[in-house]
């Protein structure tokens, strides 16, 4: 795609020397954005223009200060960088009709420095006649090239007629570095005009390119859907011949296994359909609403498809003698447990018909049922009365993230270099889009670190200590889930009759015993202790399959309609915890 | 306090009244005769009216006895008892090998409304009826709900709760509850000077 850049400037500007890569953080504020590359080699192109930006502005910044003291400026490095700086800003445009967010900010940049860059034209005055006069040389030759990209462009060379006028007007601005903006503007006008022009047709060609090699990455949620249907189908033929089924990687398993594979199935498809809508925000135009609505059905049909396949499993243990039921049945209800909480709405009744249907096949364990159910109820309700109550007081004090995201403070002002004279006022420094500089940002929200918060459910990231929150249209959590919680999990289990030998054999058993397991807490309160700003567009791009909880399996991602996708933040925000509310008990760190 | 025994009182009165009337029609008799006749009658009305007043005082005292007993709960506190006028004991016991569930509450249990004030103790415990809970001592939860506020003891902390011999003809228990203090879920302490708990033992559901 850069094919036509040949020039010493474009190889730089694309060379990156840098591999690792995430976002900015409040720690580390200078940090590129990420990319979320659905057209290849924008990660790459993203890393290497955040480098060239930063020495850029910096050598800005070093001979300001020299020109200040009175001292010599390296103008021609300077007068180089000035024209890649246009360059840089169109590659930066680009990036924008590639759905990269990163591109919006890289714009904003380069834009700024090009201004700052302007600075130097009174101390470099005494070159000022030698540069006129070469370009006043050149006009003859330059007036040629211009005629000729007309006809090309005339012709329907438009790409060619572009990067032609492009390589001529990056050689003039080296000159231009010199002249103040008059006559800068009379040497500059009859190439830039012309130049404008057809890159704003490239543009839309690219911008239709772009948007039609998205589209095939954008389907591509079905695989993962398909996946889900298949497996599951097989895994049901399996367990109504056997007790076992092949599930993942050359694992078997039991029916609760099966239950649990389907389970990740469906949040697989789940977060590519996640993933989908990300990217149609990043390259489809039309409401943000809309689009993800559209994906609406194919979430239902993941949902219809695991559903099934649950009961089906479920009504495998018909056949299958008691004892061993038996055994099974408590893991089964807490896996049902584990996927409810990750569902928006009344999941576990999908299943109920399921359960009781085992029970009248095997009445014995239907018997143990009932009075597991009647020896529980009094402990549930009271552990959960205390809870709940007690959660009031915890909760004190510590106010939804929304409210502190939406506190005004004072900015940061040595993320500012002097340079641009920029005032630092009190402002909200967690805003919804980019208003800013990211690195400016990242750094001013500095200020929320240590503000007390509370997350409402959290789910665990599988096979990690993590847990996340779901995101909202603002931001989404992610805190260690290593709550110490021995005594209160120890308590639970003896008032709810279970020790290793004997498992919960109430669905509100399971699901108290699994969440405790888990670390997935109802609600969370703690201190901010990280902030990254990060793209909302580039944020549910990417979700990988183990975050699918993100997103309720059951729900599209949510995205403000009133304003570009592109542009707008979704604030992740790492907690450390003081204290976490289960149904069944509170803990406080020292508890 | 007046039993009206209905039914049995009126028709004893008609049978005098007939019996009067008959005596009257059938002997045809003098004044002298008539009012030996009336002072029989009443002699008999009021031998019936004694009668039927032995067997309603009878009745009476049939059912007080057999009024059984609701249970209570009483905890101490610095100002005022906690008193609850029901106490309820049953020993859930699962069947597939785990432990069993002694609780007390002060409502039926399981019950969808259970009062401003009410209190629940429970253990798990080995022991497999009430009646063996006799003269033992069982760490147990204990759980208050007073004026808005629910209070527990707190975790890792159970209470010694004291159990009597079981009452057979009452089908109730009792037990004492020693000075303890509990965590309200506003996280102040609760003090508890003492409990006594009488509660009817109730069989689980099948």
């Amino acid at each position: 795609m850069m094919r036509h850049l040949t020039s010493f400037a474009a190889a730089t500007l694309l060379c990156s020397f840098t591999v690792a890569f995430a976002n900015p953080t409040n720690e580390k504020p200078l940090t590129g954005m990420a990319a979320h590359d659905t057209i290849s080699g924008t990660k790459a192109r993203i890393e290497a223009m955040y480098e060239r930006f930063y020495e850029w502005e910096k050598a800005c910044i070093t001979n300001q200060a020299t020109m200040k003291r009175g001292g010599k400026v390296a103008h021609r490095a300077l007068a180089k960088n000035f024209s890649n700086i246009y360059l840089a800003k169109w590659y930066a445009h680009d990036l924008t009709l590639m759905g990269e967010p990163a591109g919006f900010d890289l714009e904003r940049r380069y834009e700024m420095l090009r201004k700052e860059y302007r600075a130097f034209v009174p101390a470099v005055a005494a070159l000022r006649r030698q540069e006129i006069q070469k370009l006043s040389k050149e006009i003859p030759k330059r007036d040629k090239t211009i005629q000729r990209c007309k006809e090309m462009a005339g012709k329907g060379q438009i790409v060619e007629a572009e990067a032609e006028l492009r390589k001529l007007l990056l050689r003039h601005l080296e000159s231009l570095f010199y002249l103040d903006d008059a006559t800068a503007k009379r040497f500059q006008d009859p190439i830039s005009s012309p130049h404008n022009q057809l890159r704003a047709e490239v543009d839309r060609q690219h911008r239709d390119k772009w948007s039609n090699d998205a589209e095939a990455k954008i389907a591509s949620y079905t695989e993962a859907v398909k996946r889900l249907a298949e497996e599951s189908t097989r895994v049901v033929n399996e367990l109504s011949s056997g007790p076992t089924a092949k599930l993942a990687e050359d694992q078997t398993g039991n029916a609760a296994d099966a239950i649990q594979y389907v389970g990740q199935l469906w949040g697989s498809a789940s977060a590519a359909v996640s993933r989908s809508i990300g990217m149609a925000w990043a390259f489809r135009r039309g409401d943000p609403e809309s689009i993800a609505i559209s994906f609406r059905g194919d979430l239902q049909q993941a949902e219809k498809v695991a559903v099934d396949a649950i009961n089906r499993i479920l009504a495998s243990l018909a056949t299958q003698p008691e004892e061993d039921v038996r055994k099974i049945y408590p893991r089964v209800l807490e896996e049902l447990s584990i996927l409810q909480r990750r569902y928006k709405g009344r999941l576990a009744e999908e299943f109920a018909p399921a359960l009781e249907k085992i029970q009248m096949q095997h009445a014995g364990l239907g018997q143990t049922v009932q009075r597991y159910t009647a020896a529980t109820v009094e402990p549930t309700r009271w552990m959960n009365r205390f809870a709940s109550r007690q959660s009031q007081t915890l909760k004190a004090g510590f106010p939804p993230i929304e409210t502190a995201l939406n506190d005004e403070y004072e900015a940061n002002s040595q993320a500012r270099p002097e340079m641009y004279g920029l005032q630092v006022r009190k402002r909200v420094v967690t805003p919804k889009s980019q208003a800013e500089q990211m690195s400016w940002l990242a750094a001013d929200s500095q200020a929320l670190v240590g503000a007390q918060v509370q997350e409402t459910a959290t789910t665990r990231l599988r096979g990690t200590k993590l847990a996340i929150g779901k995101q909202t249209i603002r931001y989404y959590t992610n805190l260690v889930a290593d709550f110490p919680a021995e005594m209160a999990v120890r308590e639970m289990k003896e008032s709810l009759l279970i020790d290793e030998s004997h498992g919960p054999l109430s669905y509100s058993s399971a699901d108290a015993i699994s969440s405790a397991a888990l670390g997935e807490f109802q609600a969370v309160g703690g201190k901010i202790k990280r902030l990254t700003p990060e793209a909302s567009v580039t944020r549910i791009a990417t979700i990988p399959d183990v975050a699918h909880a993100l997103v309720p399996l059951n729900a599209v991602p949510v995205i403000d309609s009133r304003m570009t996708p592109l542009q707008q933040l979704l604030w992740r925000v790492e907690l450390e915890p003081t204290w976490v509310s289960h149904r069944l008990f509170n803990l406080g760190k020292g508890n | 306090m007046h039993h009206h025994v209905p039914g049995s009182s009126r028709g004893c009165f008609a049978a005098v009244l007939s019996l009067l009337l008959g005596l009257v029609l059938s002997i045809g008799c003098s004044k002298e005769d008539l009012e030996n006749a009336a002072n029989s009658a009443k002699q008999a009305a009021s031998d019936v009216a004694a009668k039927s007043k032995q067997v309603t005082d009878s009745l009476v005292e049939k059912a007080e006895e057999a009024l059984p007993s609701a249970g209570k709960i009483t905890l101490q506190t610095a100002t005022e008892p906690i008193e609850t006028d029901r106490g309820v004991i049953v020993l859930y016991r699962v069947g597939d090998g785990r432990k069993n569930s002694m609780q007390i509450t002060s409502y039926k249990p399981g019950a969808s409304s259970i009062g401003t004030t009410a209190v629940f103790i429970h253990a798990t415990t080995e022991i497999d009826t009430v009646a063996l809970l006799g003269g033992k001592t069982i760490p147990c939860n204990v759980y208050v709900e007073s004026g808005g506020v629910v209070a527990r003891n707190v975790i890792g902390q159970p209470v010694d709760v004291s159990f009597a011999t079981i009452n057979v003809q009452e089908n109730t228990i009792s037990a004492t509850m020693p000075p303890c203090t509990l965590l309200g879920s506003d996280n102040k302490p609760v003090s508890i000077s003492g409990g006594n708990i009488v509660a009817v033992v109730t069989e689980q559901e099948s």
